[in-house]
């Protein structure tokens, strides 16, 4: 199993960018401890194959980093140079997520390459893009903000954003600019954007009702409906619930309702004595707790997931009450059989359900059991 | 190795010690729960994930989406190969199916993708406990650990609650997940049956329907409504009745099951007509239950610090996903909304940014539904039967595929784009598609959503010549003016 991991993770191709995706960057990229495998917390660096200030190709093998299980070799993903070395070839119990190095762009000049600082990127290692490319965003955000309560009907629309193309060119047919469109068209969209129908309600060719209506139409849709919640009654219905602190309200099982109740009639081939019945019974009844409810030879179900859903073990899930009437004319007898269902645990109905099976089966292997009244086979 | 051993001593005898302290503890790390997980520790929150399956994913990527999306590819890519080559100028000898190579493929794929998100985990420095989590009281979980380990208990500034949800069992019906098995067990079978019943018309059950009817399977779908795909636009959900029945799928609509009983390796199962109560019976060598799922909350001891159910057993939220403790939010499949991967992602983000910023967002008019079949089914925003109910005017554009180059040239031209648009001002409302790959063309529906776009803006936008995507524009064209190519 050892070997298998070791294998698998041999050749562990590392992108400079991997962790960030997409966005260009100006300076130096923090490089950190990759996680060979998804149980690796921290690892060593046996040595670096590539120097600093040396360029490395995709597929280039960066460096040997050594994890409880194996030594892996990391390559990289991206063209690029080692920029500088933070871990010297030999550290041992690195964290992952360490910054172990900086990599920069293959053409980026060593001498000017900006640095980025360090607690900062090992905090926020998603938001340390360079400065540059945050400003862009700015100006949209107050906006952004003022428009987005509410359905946005009533307002005018938000002055940064680029005019759908049907709005374009009916402000155009029209004679209309931008700016008019923005200074007096009530925009019902999302975000203060500005749809053909405001515009087409502006004009006058439909009525301005109904492009509200249909804007407030899709609002409410955009919301899930929680108006017409039932509440399920737990036992202490009427007085309210108290949910925290108190240790002695201890809860409330929801809905208490009368326990199932099956009877059944199973026609006895020979006489049973009261303690032989309960005897039989007690087996029956340890068959149906120890019975596996699940396949147990399964790729995809887990037997120790089962377990912890079941409920526990030692839950009663059904009472049992019996008579056995004495042999009539024909030598038959008729064994009476109540069982009380517990349905508040989950699994009681089919353990219910595997101990008349074991009943009936011993009945039967036990030559004296007979079938039983036809109408109650099936139970569930 | 002495020293391995000191450490963890150390760090053992500190967990007995004291309760972890966290910021954000999200139980369940499901696609809901490990996406809200990973954006909290993004934010700056200290958080932990507690999941005991022993695997990552949740139902999703375990017994879910992903594993059939697997078998739902390789079988359709089998069928290809074995009866749609010859008119393509393709000779092929002989095809064989090997279910055990088709389920070790379907396997590896499920084992990267959770081993990923342990990855995912790691980077972002989410803590990972293996366990089940249970409420001891609001602030503080107590794990269970499922392989071996300790007993830790989390104290919390913030839970998420991501549950999930499981199977709803059909009432008289027992599962074995062998002969009668839920959408777990029929993405495993071992071998292909010969006749396979499935009761649910739905996307779980056409989909398996699909994966083995292509491999072999006489599949007959029962579905107790008179139409099948539930939440489908009516002309979609007929048109997809219509492209399954082709494909050699057995529908039996407005029907009861009465019975559904395993002996020895076949299952009897009675059927009753809910028009007129006739009864027919027949037999299936496996018989799916897909009758949709319900909110798991088993173990979670929710009910103990007063945490709001309503009567199917969902969590209940504010819009805020707040329950009455406001620092316990829930998310996903255990409560209200659709059941579906994506939504619960997206609350999980949300959920996080409340946390940290008081503010998040979910747009629940725009959440996509997909079935992978083939032609793929998608659909987003209102259907045909909605809008009637609200008195709104809409208009439809629809483009079939038949008049697509791409889909010509593809040989695969079955199906259609449908497009709702209001009647005057021709804001999108809905977008239904049949067709191939309509689960990756459904995003551009949701762009226009999202920003609130007439269908005039989709027609004129360019689209790539010659896309399936044509088909997209022309359908939007059609709401208001005239298609070009039909």
């Amino acid at each position: 199993m050892l070997k298998q991991i070791s294998r698998q993770f041999r050749q562990f191709p590392v992108s400079r960018r991997c962790l960030h995706g997409s966005s260009f960057r100006l300076g130096a990229t923090v490089f950190d401890m990759p996680a060979m495998s998804p149980t690796m917390e921290k690892g060593g660096v046996v040595s670096w194959k590539v120097e600093e200030g040396e360029k490395f190709s995709g597929g280039d093998v960066l460096l040997e980093v050594e994890t409880d299980k194996a030594q892996i070799e990391v390559e990289a993903q991206d063209d690029g140079v080692l920029a500088k070395i933070l871990v010297p070839a030999g550290t041992n119990d690195i964290p992952v997520g360490k910054p172990i190095a900086f990599l920069a762009e293959q053409d980026d000049d060593l001498s000017t390459l900006e640095y980025p600082k360090l607690e900062e990127t090992a905090s926020k290692k998603v938001d340390s893009k360079p400065e540059k490319v945050e400003e862009k965003k700015e100006p949209q955000q107050p906006v952004e903000k003022k428009n987005t309560d509410g359905n946005g009907s009533g307002k005018l629309g938000n002055p940064q954003q680029t005019l759908l193309p049907s709005v374009e060119l009916l402000l155009h047919e029209n004679g209309l600019s931008k700016e008019d469109a923005l200074s007096k068209i009530q925009a019902t969209g999302p975000s203060g954007r500005i749809l053909k129908g405001d515009v087409l309600a502006y004009l006058g060719k439909i009525s301005p009702d109904l492009n509200v209506k249909i804007s407030e139409y899709i609002n409410n849709k955009s919301h899930l409906d929680l108006s017409k919640i039932q509440i399920r009654e737990t036992k202490a219905s009427g007085q309210s619930p108290q949910p925290s602190g108190d240790k002695s309200a201890k809860p409330e099982k929801p809905v208490k309702k009368e326990p199932l109740k099956i009877e059944k009639e199973l026609t006895l081939a020979q006489a049973y004595s009261k303690e032989a019945m309960q005897r039989l019974l007690a087996i029956a009844e340890q068959h149906a707790y120890s019975a596996k409810l699940y396949q147990e030879d399964s790729e995809v179900i887990d037997p120790l997931f089962e377990e912890i859903v079941a409920p526990p073990r030692n839950a009663e899930r059904f009472k049992t009450q019996f008579i056995v009437m004495p042999l009539d004319n024909n030598g038959v007898s008729t064994l009476k059989l109540t069982l009380l269902v517990n349905e508040s645990v989950l699994d009681a109905k089919q353990r219910a359900q595997l101990f008349l099976d074991e009943v009936k089966d011993q009945l039967t292997q036990g030559n004296g059991g007979v079938s039983s009244s036809p109408q109650l086979e099936e139970l569930f | 190795m002495l020293k391995f051993g000191q450490r963890r001593f150390l760090s053992t005898s500190r967990i007995l010690a004291q309760a972890i302290k966290h910021d954000v503890v999200v139980i369940g790390g499901g696609p809901g729960g490990y996406v809200a997980a990973i954006k909290a520790a993004q934010l700056g929150l200290d958080t932990a994930c507690i999941e005991k399956r022993g695997a990552l994913g949740g139902t999703c990527l375990n017994v879910g989406c992903i594993p059939s999306k697997s078998l739902l590819n390789n079988s359709h890519l089998y069928h290809t190969i074995k009866h749609d080559t010859k008119e393509r100028g393709i000779n092929v000898a002989d095809v064989q199916i090997d279910i055990g190579q088709l389920q070790n493929a379907k396997e590896k794929s499920v084992k990267q993708l959770t081993g990923g998100i342990e990855l995912l985990f790691k980077k972002n420095g989410v803590k990972y406990y293996k366990g089940s989590g249970s409420f001891v009281d609001e602030h503080t979980i107590n794990v269970d650990p499922v392989e071996g380990g300790d007993k830790v208990e989390l104290k919390a500034d913030n839970v998420i609650i991501a549950t999930g949800s499981e199977p709803s069992p059909f009432p008289g019906i027992t599962v074995d997940e062998e002969r009668i098995v839920t959408s777990t067990g029929a993405l495993d079978l071992k071998e292909v049956p010969k006749r396979m019943a499935i009761i649910g018309g739905g996307i779980i059950g056409l989909e398996m329907a699909s994966v083995w009817s292509r491999v072999g399977s006489e599949v007959t779908i029962i579905e107790y409504r008179d139409s099948i795909g539930a939440g489908m636009d009516a002309e979609v959900a007929k048109g997809t009745q219509k492209f399954l029945t082709k494909q050699g799928l057995k529908f039996k609509c407005g029907a009861k099951v009465t019975k559904g009983e395993r002996v020895g390796d076949v299952v009897n199962i009675e059927i009753e007509t809910t028009k007129d109560g006739k009864t027919e019976q027949f037999e299936a060598d496996v018989l799916l239950v897909a009758v949709g799922r319900r909110p798991y909350t088993e173990g979670l001891n929710a009910e103990a610090i007063g945490l709001d159910f309503d009567q199917r057993g969902t969590l209940v939220i504010d819009s805020e996903y707040r329950t009455k403790h406001p620092h316990i939010r829930v998310i996903g499949d255990v409560t209200f909304g659709p059941m579906l991967a994506h939504k619960a992602e997206e609350e999980g983000i949300a959920a996080a940014e409340y946390i940290k910023k008081g503010h998040g967002h979910v747009n629940y008019g725009n959440i996509p539904s997909v079935m992978y079949t083939h032609p793929e089914v998608a659909w987003v925003g209102q259907n045909e039967q909605q809008l009637k109910e609200a008195g709104i005017k809409y208009k439809v554009g629809k483009f079939p595929f038949i008049a697509n180059s791409r889909a010509k040239t593809n040989l695969d031209t079955e199906g259609f784009v449908k497009f709702l648009a209001d009647a005057e001002t021709q804001r999108v409302l809905g977008v239904h598609i049949i067709g191939p790959n309509a689960g990756e063309m459904i995003a551009e529906a949701g762009l226009a959503l999202e920003y609130g776009a007439s269908t005039e803006d989709i027609a004129r936008v360019c689209h790539a010549h010659p896309t399936l995507s044509e088909a997209f524009k022309e359908a939007a064209l059609g709401t208001f003016d005239k298609t070009i190519n039909f």
